[in-house]
């Protein structure tokens, strides 16, 4: 007995196979261009803020890397948030820590430190409005810059007599509170028609090389801190003497 | 059944296997401890110096490097300048295979060659890798360990005295001060102060770390010191440059000083006679005077001499030499500053007069003549004032030919307070001659001035006239 068997087939019309092909290939390549883009993360557990630093500004004086302050005057500590458009998406509360305190000394990206205060900021917790932390502990230097007496030897105008191998005395008056405390150190450099002439410590040196005529010189002093203060240029004048007589 | 074909192929690859491994003997297989073989990797270097210490030994500072230019080193500290020479061996028992070999400096790419020459131009530390991959994959390695870095920098130029500055306190407190560096900024610079006296005699050597320092210490007044600075840093590498300044202390308001430094035009400095030196005003008339030993010269063999304090004013200055009277002084005019130390340091001793030649006869007494007999010995008396040299500055010429053959002896002796050297001139036999021939002496003493002296040797007789056996026969 024969059996027959029958095989259905089921045929596409040939515009709509193409069409299925092309449609396939097309959905691949952009499934491919999907996958490939860099998607940005949920917003909520994305790293916004780069850094956070801190300056501090004074009338006068620019910015300083260094946190530096001169006692007596105000000046303002300010949290730097980077990048800036976050700043104020940040809570910065500044602290006093110690061995045996730990005192909170107020809120905010800025912090006013007055004339006369009593504790100075040297700790910060930075906080998002997610909760995140950051905490950092900093240190202000209070450096009382160097000054230079107005007094010199010569003074502005003297007229000196001698040959030019004479030695002249060069006296001058440098003060820091913190030398005076062992807490920094000064250096001076003596510019003397130009000619610089670093002295370290020195206040009176005795140069000579002085031709008859007109000269210059003034004092530069720089502390440890990198703290300086210039006296103004002070003129001199040298005249020949000659068999011990003016 | 039948086999099929691949069947076959199986069991002939299985027995051809079989038969490998069964002329294979394991036992070679196995790690033996006996058999092992030690690599050794080494790294060495070694370093030529740079051009300024190779070529201008003497002028190298007091710090200058010793170290030796062929030796190997497995760390060291060497110049920017200097070229290093690295050096990569690998020993074993037997010829090694290697994979790759190579140098590292700082984890960085190197050279790819068992020796090579490299400089290491960045100041600082550097590590020096010279590494080994085997045949079996293992890496060895060996390492160099560098410092590099440049001598300090001294300002010689902008110091505090000012060479030759005058009136400085000689009751302590000069301050000294100068500029000294080190150009890679690394290094610490250390300095040594020295000062001396005008005798060179030294009063302070000390090694400070900053550079300035204050003297304390009392100085003569209106004398003259000499100041040195030398800079090293922390890898013992001293400056190129030195300091080296002088500097004047002051006296009374009304004094001046007047330093003299007399040398000569000769090589007498074997010389123990000494050097009168009087002041005079502008009227010649003594102001005072000052008698120096030859002894007393210093070490770069000046004569020197202070007359302090004196007023200021205009001065005249002799100087003699009375044992050697050929040296004659220039008359130095001065002028003394008040509080000032005026420095003549250019007077010269001159002895421009020749030694002086003379014949003796056979009574040793002088004789002026230019012709003398043949004899085996010719006696000359030879005088100079400024001292005279030994035989080989005095030269003889035998017709106009330099005679080396003609032996001389030189005998001295005093006369009258002076030196006199008696030159004996051996004539050889060889010279004798049936003709007059002319000998010609040249004499130079010891500040080169020269004489000369021609004279007529007579043939010498013949013979039978000479023969003093003949005689009164």
């Amino acid at each position: 007995m024969g059996t027959n068997h029958s095989h259905t087939k089921v045929h596409f019309p040939e515009p709509l196979k193409k069409s299925a092909l092309l449609a396939a290939v097309f959905f691949c390549i952009l499934f491919s261009l999907a996958g490939c883009l860099d998607l940005p993360d949920d917003p909520e557990t994305g790293n916004k803020i780069e850094r956070i630093s801190l300056t501090i500004s004074q009338p006068g004086t620019a910015d300083s890397s260094p946190l530096k302050i001169h006692p007596g005057d105000s000046a303002t500590l300010v949290a730097n948030v980077y990048p800036q458009q976050f700043r104020d998406e940040i809570a910065i509360q500044w602290f006093y820590i110690d061995a045996q305190i730990k005192k909170n000394l107020g809120k905010g990206l800025t912090y006013g430190i007055a004339k006369n205060f009593t504790l100075l900021p040297n700790y910060f917790v930075a906080t998002d409005k997610e909760g995140n932390e950051l905490a950092e502990a900093f240190e202000i230097i209070v450096n009382s810059p160097p000054k230079l007496s107005e007094t010199t030897i010569p003074a502005n105008g003297d007229t000196l007599w001698g040959s030019q191998n004479m030695a002249f005395l060069f006296q001058w008056k440098s003060t820091d509170i913190d030398v005076a405390l062992g807490m920094d150190s000064l250096r001076h450099s003596l510019q003397i028609d130009g000619d610089n002439y670093p002295v370290g410590p020195l206040t009176h040196v005795m140069q000579s090389g002085f031709s008859a005529g007109k000269h210059s010189f003034r004092v530069i002093v720089e502390d440890a801190r990198g703290d300086t203060d210039t006296l103004g240029m002070r003129t001199f004048y040298v005249y020949e003497k000659v068999g011990g007589q003016p | 059944m039948r086999m099929q074909p691949s069947a076959y192929a199986i069991f002939a690859i299985f027995f051809t296997v079989l038969a490998l491994v069964a002329c294979t003997d394991s036992d070679d297989y196995i790690f033996d401890e006996d058999d092992k073989a030690v690599i050794e990797v080494k790294a060495e270097m070694t370093h030529f110096y740079n051009s300024f210490y190779n070529e201008n030994p003497e002028e190298t500072s007091f710090f200058a490097p010793l170290d030796g230019e062929d030796e190997r080193v497995k760390s060291d500290t060497v110049f920017s300048s200097d070229t290093l020479v690295f050096i990569g061996t690998v020993n074993g028992p037997q010829p090694i295979r290697l994979q790759s070999y190579g140098w590292t400096l700082d984890n960085t790419y190197l050279a790819n060659e068992y020796i090579f020459r490299s400089p290491i131009v960045d100041p600082g530390f550097h590590e020096v890798v010279f590494s080994v991959v085997d045949f079996f994959g293992d890496t060895l390695s060996d390492t160099l360990k560098v410092w590099v870095s440049n001598s300090p920098i001294l300002d010689t130029i902008n110091v505090i005295p000012a060479d030759q500055s005058q009136g400085l306190p000689s009751q302590g407190g000069i301050r000294f001060a100068w500029n000294g560096y080190d150009p890679d900024s690394l290094a610490r610079v250390d300095y040594r102060f020295i000062l001396e006296d005008s005798r060179r005699q030294t009063i302070i050597d000390t090694l400070i770390h900053n550079p300035y320092f204050t003297l304390h210490q009392r100085l003569n007044s209106l004398s003259r010191y000499t100041w040195f600075v030398y800079a090293i840093n922390e890898y013992d590498f001293g400056a190129r440059e030195v300091i080296r300044k002088q500097f004047f202390t002051k006296g009374a308001d009304d004094e001046s000083g007047l330093l003299l430094q007399f040398d000569f035009n000769t090589m007498a400095w074997s010389f123990e006679g000494d050097v009168s030196i009087d002041i005079l005003d502008t009227n010649n008339l003594p102001i005072t005077s000052k008698t120096i030993s030859m002894k007393d010269r210093d070490s770069y063999n000046f004569i020197q001499a202070l007359f302090a304090p004196l007023s200021p004013g205009k001065y005249k200055v002799f100087a003699s030499t009375p044992q050697y009277p050929d040296f004659k002084a220039d008359t130095v005019k001065v002028q003394l500053k008040t509080q000032e130390v005026f420095v003549a340091d250019t007077i010269h001793l001159l002895d421009t007069i020749p030694p002086t030649i003379t014949i003796l006869n056979a009574e040793n007494d002088s004789i002026s003549i230019d012709t003398l007999d043949f004899a085996d010995t010719l006696k000359f008396i030879i005088h100079d004032g400024g001292g005279l040299a030994d035989s080989s500055y005095i030269d003889r010429f035998m017709n106009a030919t330099l005679d080396n053959v003609t032996s001389l002896k030189i005998e001295s002796r005093n006369i009258s307070q002076s030196l006199f050297d008696t030159l004996l001139v051996f004539l050889p036999e060889a010279d004798k001659s049936w003709n007059t021939r002319l000998l010609h002496l040249t004499v130079a003493d010891l500040s080169k001035n020269v004489a000369h002296r021609t004279l007529y040797i007579r043939p010498a007789k013949p013979w039978p006239f000479d023969n003093n056996d003949m005689e009164g026969k």
